[in-house]
Formats: structure tokens, sequence, C-alpha cells
């Protein structure tokens, strides 16, 4: 039988034992040594050729690489960097706007918030805004968008234009005359605002329900109740079904709207259309809709565009609503409501 | 084996030639052994010794002193051997009906001397690497699992494995 242990110990003696003899000669060492000296000598001898090559021929490199698009679609190293700096800077933006503080509320939180700084701050109006999100994905996408737009009077149909074909920042920056830094210093001000305690909302949309008792609304665009105060400025009435632009502030560790100012909106005004009819034919990215004239008309739709209620059945045959905004002729829907008959209206509550 | 003292190793990171030299008496006859036992022949066994002696005094600099020497220097032992087959073009598993594993000890009698003779010549490359980590170099387990960079359960394995090719159980 093979005994492991006794065979270990065994052969560890053997192999002693078997090698015993030999043994390194004295000239081996006196060999390596010798190698050894060459070699630093060698090194010695480099070392000013090195310290002399190294410098020159980065710097050639660095210039090279800051005149020449070395990089590709990238360009130069200097378009390099500054795409890295300022997708850093997105980045820690994206961060912010999509970590939910309360559960899955946040990200239309921070929609709204977005919309409003733009029309607040960056002077654009409701329709710009709501052209801007339905041609992009990603909100983070549009704040540089409409950052960038402001710093060089580049329509921001040009800059979305340009990303849609590929063109970094750090490339866009160059073409249009940015300096990154300030770019940057933007991204971060939007960033610090977007976590700001305490946020102005405006919120737009349909009143779902509205309970006069506790002064609580119900928007559909938006996922919380907005309550009314005393000091609520209220302009118009408020009726389920109605359309209300609400002025609130957003407390978040209470997370708690409160509503400063609600008045009746004509959806018009922001350059949205209602029209409601039978649903025709539907395709990948567009709706055609029967109307009451016998008229049919198309309406893109996009991954933005909102559905209400969410599993909404679009097929043929159906009645819809959709409130769209026209775009150079392109209808482009921005919610796809299911119709109902309007329900028995509760009597407002708050100042006129 | 005695273990090297670490004022030994500061002083070859200077360039200290007496150091060297304690180095190369101390670790001289280990290294040929080890190489002997994968290799099979004296001159190519030198041939390695003198590479591994270079290797260890142009590298001692990045030796981190906190660390055990000899792991070390089997793993320079080691790749140094797999160099010198790979340069050579050596073929020693094809070819080791010429390895002679002449040398012999007075203390074996003639059968023991032909076992492990025979034994070493049944073994491929990878085989004598782990038998002289194992046996000659008596590295722990971990040490070879970190040389070889095989898990520790593989390196189990193939020396049980290994030991009985050796001794031509099967």
């Amino acid at each position: 039988m093979f005994n492991e242990i006794n065979e270990e110990e065994k052969l560890k003696l053997e192999l002693k034992e078997f090698t015993k003899e030999i043994k390194a000669e004295s000239k081996i060492y006196y060999k390596v040594i010798e190698r050894y000296e060459s070699s630093k000598n060698r090194r010695k001898a480099f070392i000013p050729v090195f310290k002399v090559l190294v410098p020159i021929t980065l710097s050639i490199l660095i210039v090279f690489s800051t005149i020449f698009p070395v990089f590709g679609s990238n360009g130069t190293l200097v378009d390099v960097i500054n795409t890295y700096r300022i997708n850093k800077s997105i980045s820690e933006l994206k961060n912010v706007y999509s970590s939910p503080t309360f559960g899955e509320s946040e990200t239309p939180i921070n929609s709204a918030t977005i919309q409003t700084l733009f029309e607040k701050e960056y002077g654009l109006n409701p329709q710009e805004v709501y052209k801007l999100k339905v041609k992009n994905q990603d909100d983070t996408e549009i704040i540089t968008i409409v950052i960038v737009s402001r710093l060089t009077n580049v329509e921001p149909e040009e800059l979305i234009n340009l990303r849609h074909n590929n063109y970094s920042w750090g490339i866009i920056a160059r073409k249009k005359g940015v300096d990154p830094r300030i770019a940057i210093n933007q991204l971060q001000q939007f960033r610090r605002k977007l976590e700001m305690q305490e946020k102005t909302l405006l919120i737009r949309g349909e009143v779902e329900a509205y309970v006069p008792e506790i002064g609580s609304i119900t928007i559909n665009t938006f996922p919380l109740k907005i309550y009314l105060g005393e000091n609520t400025e209220i302009y118009g009435t408020i009726e389920e079904g109605k359309n209300l632009e609400i002025e609130a502030k957003y407390i978040i560790p209470s997370n708690l709207v409160q509503a400063v100012r609600v008045k009746e909106l004509n959806p018009q005004i922001l350059g949205i259309q209602s029209i409601i009819g039978k649903v025709v034919s539907i395709n990948e990215n567009s709706i055609s809709l029967l109307l009451k004239d016998g008229s049919i008309k198309e309406v893109e739709f996009t991954q933005r565009t909102i559905l209400l209620p969410p599993h909404i059945p679009l097929m043929p045959g159906n009645i819809i609503r959709i409130d769209h905004i026209n775009d150079n002729g392109h209808l482009i829907a921005l919610k796809i409501i299911q119709k109902v008959s309007p329900p028995n209206l509760p009597p407002l509550r708050g100042k006129n | 084996m005695e273990e090297i003292s670490k004022e030994i190793i500061e002083r070859a990171k200077d360039g200290d030639k007496e150091a060297m030299s304690e180095i190369f008496e101390m670790y001289k006859d280990y290294v040929i052994r080890s190489s002997y036992i994968m290799l099979g022949r004296v001159e190519e066994a030198e041939d390695v010794t003198e590479n591994v002696f270079f290797k260890i005094f142009t590298r001692i600099q990045s030796f981190d002193i906190e660390r055990d020497f000899r792991p070390w220097l089997s793993r320079i032992i080691i790749n140094e051997t797999r160099n010198y087959i790979s340069k050579n073009k050596l073929n020693l598993f094809k070819d080791n009906t010429n390895q002679e594993y002449v040398e012999s000890s007075i203390n074996l009698n003639r059968e023991e001397i032909m076992d492990i003779r025979e034994g070493l010549k049944r073994l491929t490359q990878k085989e004598k690497e782990i038998i002289t980590l194992r046996y000659y170099d008596e590295l722990t387990i971990e040490e070879i699992s970190k040389i070889l960079k095989l898990p520790k359960n593989t390196v189990k394995v193939r020396i049980h494995r290994t030991l009985k090719k050796l001794r031509g159980v099967t």
C-alpha cells in the first residue's frame, strides 16, 4: 500500500542524498559579478541618454497629440481630457439626479426641479423645455446642452445634432469656443441646486383628485400630493380634470409639497395641444388618430411620452386623448391619456 | 536551511559585493541542486545557477525585506529554469532518455539511485517543478501555490499524483 506520509519524508531525504555531490563552483560567482558590473555600466551609460531623450520624446508626443486628433473620433489630447472632465461632472450630476431619497418618486421630482430651473434661471419657455425633453432620453444630457447653449449662443438643436453624431463634449467645447472650466463650474452649480433640501417646483398637469377638506391636490404628472396652505395664492378654480400650474415648495426632510401659487392653466399657452380621436393604426414610433371632423392625424411618440394610465391599451378602435407639441410640423406626443367621461367635480376650496 | 539575515540583504541592496558573496555562498548549492532536479544535467544546472544569481543581484533592490527570502529565491529558480529550457529549446520530457542524472550519492544504494533517477525521468517539467518546490525546497503548499499561481487544492492534488508517478504507483 502507498503510504504518502512515509513516502514524502523518504523522498525529502532521497533528493538530498541524490544531489549531495552536486556543488556550485566559485567560478560561477565571478561570472555573475562580471555580468552584474557590465550591466551596471551599461545602465550608467544609458541613464544620461534617457534623461535627455525621454523628456524630449514626451514633449514632442504631447505637442503632437495636442494639435492632431491622434485619438481618432475623440479628437486631440486636450479634447480627450476635457471630455473626461465634463463627463465626470455629468456623472456626478447623474448620481444626484437618479439617487432616490424617497423611493421612486425622486426622479419625477428632480425632473420638475430641472424644468423649474430651466424656466426661472435659464430663461427657457416651457415649450422649449418640452421640445428638448422629447428629443433626449437623458435629463442630465439636456442640462449640459442647455448650459453649453447658453455659454455659446448656439441653438440647443445644433448641439443635440452634434451629440447624435457622436461628437464628444471635449470636441464640442473646442469647436464652439467654450471654456470647459466654466461649463464644469455651471454643471456643479446645477448639481448643488438639485441637492438643496428645499426646492421650488413648477408643477403643471391635470387635477386627478382634489380633497378640499384637507386641502390636497393630486396632479397627474407629479407623484406626491400637493397641499394648500393658508398663504397659498389661488387664481381660478380647482376641479378634477382641470389643468393647473402650481408653484410649490418641496421640503425634502419632511417630504412635503406645499403650494405657494395655484393658477388655472391653458395648456395651449405652453404650446401644448390636445386632440381626441379613435386609434386607426399604431407603429413603432407613431400613432394615427381619426378625429371628429373625419381627418386623420399622425402623432409621433418617444420614450419620454407619458402614458396615463401607464398600461393604457393602445389598440385600433380605442378612444384616446393625446397632448402634444408641434415641432416644425411634427406632432410629438407628451402624454397619451385614456379617454374617460368627466367625473362629478367637488367644490373649490381656497381663495380666489 | 539557515535563513539569511536582513542586514546582509540590506547591504546587497546597496551594492555591497561582500554581502553578495555571502548570499552566493549561502545558497549556491541549494540553487544548483534545485536546477539539477529539474534539468537532469550538471552543466545546464550551472548555467541556470549563474542566471539565478545574476537575477538576484540585479533585482534585490525590489525585494521586500519583510518577506521570506526563500520563496522569492525559489520563484527565481523556477522562472530561470523555464527561460533556460525555452531559450535553448530543450524538450526534457521527450528527450529524457538522454538525461543522465549522473551524480549520485555514496549514501544511497544502487537500487535507490536507480529508483529516483528513473522516477524523475518519468516526470514532465511541471511535475519536476512541483516535486522540487515541495520536497527539495521544502516550501509550504501556500508558498507553492503563490509561486506557481495555482489554487492550493490544485497544488495538493498535483503533488499527490506526481508523488505516485515518481514512485511508479498507478
